[in-house]
C-alpha cells in the first residue's frame, strides 16, 4: 500500500515540478517579449516612428454609470480635454438611485430630445435622452432602466453614431493622448476590430484640473501598492506576449476600443455575465474564426486610462470575486476553445493559459497543499529540496514583479524617486506572498459559492480619482 | 527531474535580475543621457551662431558631414532646427545639400527606426533638396515601398513636401504595384498637403487612376471631394459601373455630394429605392441629395425617409430638413409612418438648435 501512494505521489510531485516549471515558463517568456516590445517601442517614439494626423476615424465613447455622482462629473471633464478631434461621449445611466443624472445635468449644458436611434441590440427601455455640444463635443446622456453593465453599453451602441466605440468605466480618466494612440492600429492594420489600452493605477498620481498628470509615484496604501506591481506584471507581461500572436482574450472593460460593427454582428455584450469585457473578446475571436473572417486585436500599451485600485481588503476581494465569477462563466461557455487546433495559438496557449494559470490555479494549489501534507504525513517529503524550491519560487516571483514595474518606468520613460525603488522592492516580496495568498483563498471561496453569487455585482466605495 | 527544475528557474533567475538592473541603471542614466543630448544641441547651436549662415564654412560642413551619420547627433541636429526661424532655415539648409546626398547612403543602409527618423527630418525640411532628381528623392521614392509604415508615410510627406506630381506619381506607382496597403485615409490627408501645382497633380491623379487598386482609388476620390475638383465624367463612369468594388462607388457617391452634377442623382434615386438590398449605397445617397435641392429629390426621399433601415432613414430626414421649405417641410412632417416622423422631428429639433 505505502509503495502504492509512495509511487503515486513521485507523479504527483513531478506534475507540480512541470506546472510550475512551465507557469514561470510562460511568465518568463512574456517578461521578456514585454520588455523587448516596450524597448522597440520606447525606440521608436524617440525616432518619430509615430503617424500624427489632424483628424482620425471617429469615435463614440460609451460610459456606462450606476450610482456614479462622485466621480461623473471629473470624468466628464477629463474626456472633454482629449488630445483628439473627433469624438462623441456617451454617458449611459444605469437606473442609478443617487444623483447621478442631476449631477450630470447641473454641470453640463444640456437639454432633452426625443431622439430616434438604432435599437440593434436588445436592451431595457430607455426613458429620456439629453443632449447638448460643450467644446465642439457632442455628449449625449442617456437614462435607462436598470438593467446592469452590458445593457448599458449595449445601450451606448445602439445610440452612437461612429463606427468605432470606445468602452470605459466612469470611475477612470483618460491620459489626454490615449485615443490618439488606440486608434493608430487601424491605420497601420488591416481588419482592426478591437484594441485593448494600458490600464493604470491612479493611486498616489495627481493629475491637474485639465487631466495632466502633475506627480506619480507609488501609493502609500500597501494594498494599493501591491497592485501597482501586479497591475504592471499582467499589462506588460502576458499581454504583450499574446498580442504578438493575435491571442489576447481579455480587452479590459476600463479601457477598449471597438469596431461597432463587429460587436452587433456578435450580437453586443453579454448581459448574463459579469465578465462582459472578458465574454466580448473570446466572442469576437471564435466569431470570426467561425466565420473566416480576418481579425485582428491589439494590445496598445502606450495608451493609457487611470483608474482606481480598491484600497481596502473588502473592495479587492469583491472585485476580483467578480473577475473571477466572469471568467470561470466565459471559460465554460467558450469550452469549444480547449485544445481545437482549428483555433491554433489561441486553443493551444490563450485559452489553455486562461483555464489552468487562472482558473484552476486555486484548486491546484490547495491540491498541491494537501500533497504536501499527505507527504509529510508519510515521510516521503524531501524538506530540502521543497525549501529551495518554494525559495526559489518565491524569489521568481519577486523578482519578475520588480523587473516589469522597472521596466514600465523606464520604457513608459515615468520618473521615480530613490524611496519609491526601495519601497518597491520591499512590497514585491509582500505583493508574493501575502497578496498571492489571500487572492487564492478569495479565488477559491468563490468557486465553491459560484451557483449562489455568480450574478452579483458588489458595490465598491468610489471616490475621485487624485483624492487618494 | 528536481535539479532540472532548479536549474531553469536559477537560468530565469538571473536573467530578470539582470533585466532589473539594466532596467535600474537606465533610469538613473536617463537624466545623464538627457544631459548629453542637452550638450550636443548647445554645442551644435554655438557652431552654428559663429557661422555666417548666407555663406557656410568648410569647417563646419566638415563637422556636420562627419557627425550627422551618428543618429544621436542627428537628434540633436533637428532639435536645433526646430529652434531656428523659418527664414534662417531657409538660407542655411540648402547649403546642406551636399552633407544630406552624402549622408542618405549611410541612412539606407541603417535599419528601419533610423530611416524613419531620417525621413521624418526630410518631410520636415523638404527645401533641403527639392530643387532637382537627386539621390535622395530616389531614397524617398523607394522608402514609400518600405514595410514600415511610418517610414512610408513621412516618404510620401516629405514628396508631398517637395511639391512636384512626377515623384507622386512614381512613388504611388510603386506601392500600387506591389500592392502595399496604405490607410485611404492617410493617402487623402496627404494628398491635401501637396505643396506644388494642385492643377497638374489633379492632373497625375486623373491619369493614374484607371491603374490603380482600390485603396488608392477610395484616396484620390475623397481628396477629389474634399477639393471639390470638377471631374465629374470620370467620377460619374465610377457611380454608374457595377464592376466597381463598394468603397469606390460609395466614394464617388460622397463626391457627387460636394460637386453637382445633375445627371448623378437620378443613380443616387435608384439607389435610394433599391435600400434594403444596399443599403450603405442608399444611405450615402440620402446625404448626397443635399446637393441636388428641388421636387424629384423630396419626392425620393419621402419614401426612402420610411426605409426600415435606420441609416437611409436618419440620412434622409437629416436632408429634407435642409433642403425643403417651410411649406413642404410642414407636408412632410404629417407623413404616414411614425419612425419617419421621428426623425424628422429630431433633425428640425438639431436644426432648430444649431442655428
Amino acid at each position: 500500500m505505502i509503495e502504492v501512494v509512495k509511487e503515486l505521489l513521485k507523479y504527483v510531485s513531478y506534475f507540480f515540478i512541470f506546472y510550475m516549471l512551465f507557469y514561470s515558463t510562460f511568465l518568463f517568456i512574456s517578461a521578456l517579449i514585454g520588455s523587448i516590445r516596450l524597448f522597440k517601442n520606447r525606440y521608436r517614439d524617440r525616432m518619430h516612428n509615430t503617424i500624427k494626423h489632424d483628424y482620425y476615424n471617429p469615435v463614440s465613447i460609451i460610459v456606462p454609470a450606476y450610482n456614479e455622482e462622485k466621480v461623473i462629473v471629473s470624468n466628464i471633464n477629463s474626456l472633454l480635454n482629449l488630445n483628439y478631434r473627433l469624438y462623441e461621449i456617451i454617458i449611459v445611466n444605469d437606473g442609478s438611485s443617487d444623483d447621478t443624472i442631476k449631477t450630470i445635468l447641473e454641470n453640463f449644458d444640456l437639454t432633452r430630445v426625443d431622439k430616434p436611434y438604432n435599437y440593434q441590440i436588445k436592451t431595457k427601455p430607455v426613458k429620456a435622452i439629453y443632449e447638448g455640444i460643450v467644446n465642439n463635443v457632442t455628449i449625449t446622456l442617456v437614462d435607462k432602466e436598470n438593467g446592469g453593465k452590458s445593457d448599458s453599453l449595449n445601450t451606448g451602441i445602439n445610440i452612437s453614431r461612429f463606427p468605432y466605440f470606445l468602452a470605459m468605466d466612469a470611475d477612470s480618466i483618460l491620459q489626454k493622448d490615449s485615443l490618439e494612440k488606440m486608434i493608430q492600429p487601424v491605420l497601420e492594420y488591416e481588419n482592426v476590430i478591437a484594441c485593448g489600452g494600458f490600464v493604470r493605477l491612479s493611486n498616489g498620481v495627481s493629475f491637474d484640473e485639465n487631466g495632466d498628470i502633475v506627480q506619480t509615484s507609488l501609493p502609500r496604501n500597501l494594498l494599493a501598492c501591491m497592485q501597482v506591481l501586479e497591475y504592471d506584471r499582467s499589462f506588460l507581461a502576458s499581454r504583450i506576449l499574446l498580442d504578438e500572436y493575435n491571442g489576447n482574450l481579455i480587452i479590459s472593460g476600463a479601457f477598449g476600443l471597438f469596431q461597432k460593427d463587429m460587436v452587433i454582428a456578435c450580437g453586443g455584450y453579454d448581459v448574463g455575465t459579469v465578465g462582459e469585457d472578458f465574454e466580448l473578446v473570446v466572442k469576437l475571436h471564435v466569431f470570426s474564426h467561425q466565420n473566416d473572417v480576418p481579425y485582428r486585436i491589439c494590445y496598445v500599451p502606450e495608451a493609457v486610462c487611470w483608474t482606481q485600485a480598491p484600497s481596502n481588503l473588502i473592495d479587492l476581494l469583491k472585485q476580483r470575486k467578480r473577475w473571477y465569477s466572469g471568467l470561470i462563466q466565459v471559460m465554460w461557455k467558450y469550452r469549444t476553445l480547449f485544445f481545437n487546433y482549428h483555433y491554433g495559438f489561441l486553443s493551444y496557449v490563450s485559452y489553455f493559459y486562461y483555464l489552468f494559470f487562472e482558473l484552476l490555479s486555486p484548486i491546484i494549489e490547495v491540491f498541491g497543499i494537501f500533497v504536501t501534507i499527505i507527504s509529510m504525513c508519510f515521510g516521503l517529503l524531501n524538506v530540502p529540496f521543497m525549501i529551495i524550491f518554494l525559495i526559489l519560487y518565491t524569489l521568481f516571483g519577486c523578482i519578475l514583479s520588480l523587473t516589469t514595474f522597472f521596466a514600465r518606468v523606464h520604457l513608459v520613460n515615468n520618473k521615480i524617486s530613490f524611496l519609491d525603488i526601495v519601497k518597491a522592492f520591499l512590497v514585491c516580496i509582500f505583493e508574493i506572498t501575502f497578496l498571492r495568498f489571500i487572492l487564492m483563498v478569495g479565488r477559491l471561496f468563490t468557486l465553491i459559492t459560484y451557483n449562489t453569487s455568480k450574478m452579483r455585482w458588489d458595490k465598491l466605495n468610489r471616490s475621485r480619482i487624485g483624492d487618494e | 527531474m528536481n535539479s532540472l527544475a532548479q536549474n531553469v528557474l536559477y537560468i530565469y533567475l538571473f536573467v530578470f535580475i539582470a533585466m532589473t538592473f539594466f532596467d535600474v541603471v537606465c533610469i538613473f542614466f536617463r537624466r545623464a543621457n538627457e544631459k548629453r543630448l542637452e550638450h550636443k544641441e548647445e554645442k551644435i547651436k554655438k557652431l552654428i551662431e559663429k557661422e555666417d549662415i548666407n555663406k557656410l564654412s568648410s569647417k563646419h560642413l566638415k563637422y556636420l558631414k562627419r557627425h550627422l551619420k551618428k543618429v544621436d547627433t542627428f537628434i540633436a541636429f533637428s532639435n536645433v532646427l526646430k529652434d531656428m526661424s523659418e527664414e534662417d532655415r531657409k538660407v542655411y539648409l540648402p547649403q546642406l545639400k551636399p552633407i544630406f546626398l552624402k549622408i542618405v547612403s549611410s541612412y539606407e543602409k541603417a535599419d528601419e527606426i533610423k530611416q524613419t527618423f531620417f525621413a521624418y527630418v526630410l518631410a520636415e525640411y523638404p527645401y533641403i533638396y527639392s530643387d532637382s532628381h537627386n539621390q535622395i528623392i530616389h531614397y524617398l521614392i523607394s522608402s514609400t515601398t518600405s514595410s514600415s509604415i511610418f517610414l512610408r508615410e513621412h516618404a510620401l510627406t516629405a514628396l508631398y513636401g517637395v511639391g512636384n506630381e512626377t515623384y507622386v506619381k512614381e512613388a504611388l506607382q510603386k506601392m500600387n504595384f506591389l500592392r502595399i496597403k496604405h490607410h485611404p485615409k492617410l493617402l487623402t490627408d496627404g494628398f491635401m498637403k501637396f505643396t506644388g501645382n494642385q492643377e497638374s497633380f489633379v492632373q497625375m491623379l486623373e491619369e493614374l487612376f484607371p491603374s490603380l487598386v482600390e485603396n488608392y482609388k477610395v484616396a484620390c476620390i475623397n481628396y477629389f471631394n474634399y477639393k471639390k475638383v470638377p471631374c465629374k465624367d470620370f467620377v460619374y463612369d465610377l457611380l454608374i459601373s457595377s464592376n466597381e468594388s463598394k468603397e469606390v462607388r460609395i466614394a464617388s457617391i460622397r463626391y457627387f455630394g460636394s460637386v453637382k452634377l445633375e445627371k448623378a442623382k437620378e443613380k443616387m434615386y435608384e439607389f435610394l429605392k433599391s435600400d434594403m438590398k444596399n443599403w450603405e449605397y442608399a444611405a450615402i445617397s440620402a446625404s448626397s441629395l443635399k446637393n441636388y435641392p428641388g421636387k424629384d429629390t423630396l419626392n425620393s426621399l419621402r419614401e426612402s425617409v420610411k426605409s426600415r433601415n435606420w441609416y437611409v432613414r436618419s440620412n434622409s430626414a437629416a436632408t429634407i430638413i435642409n433642403i425643403a421649405n417651410e411649406k413642404e417641410l410642414e407636408e412632410m412632417l404629417k407623413i404616414d409612418d411614425r419612425y419617419a416622423r421621428d426623425s424628422l422631428h429630431y433633425q428640425l429639433n438639431l436644426k432648430e438648435k444649431r442655428s
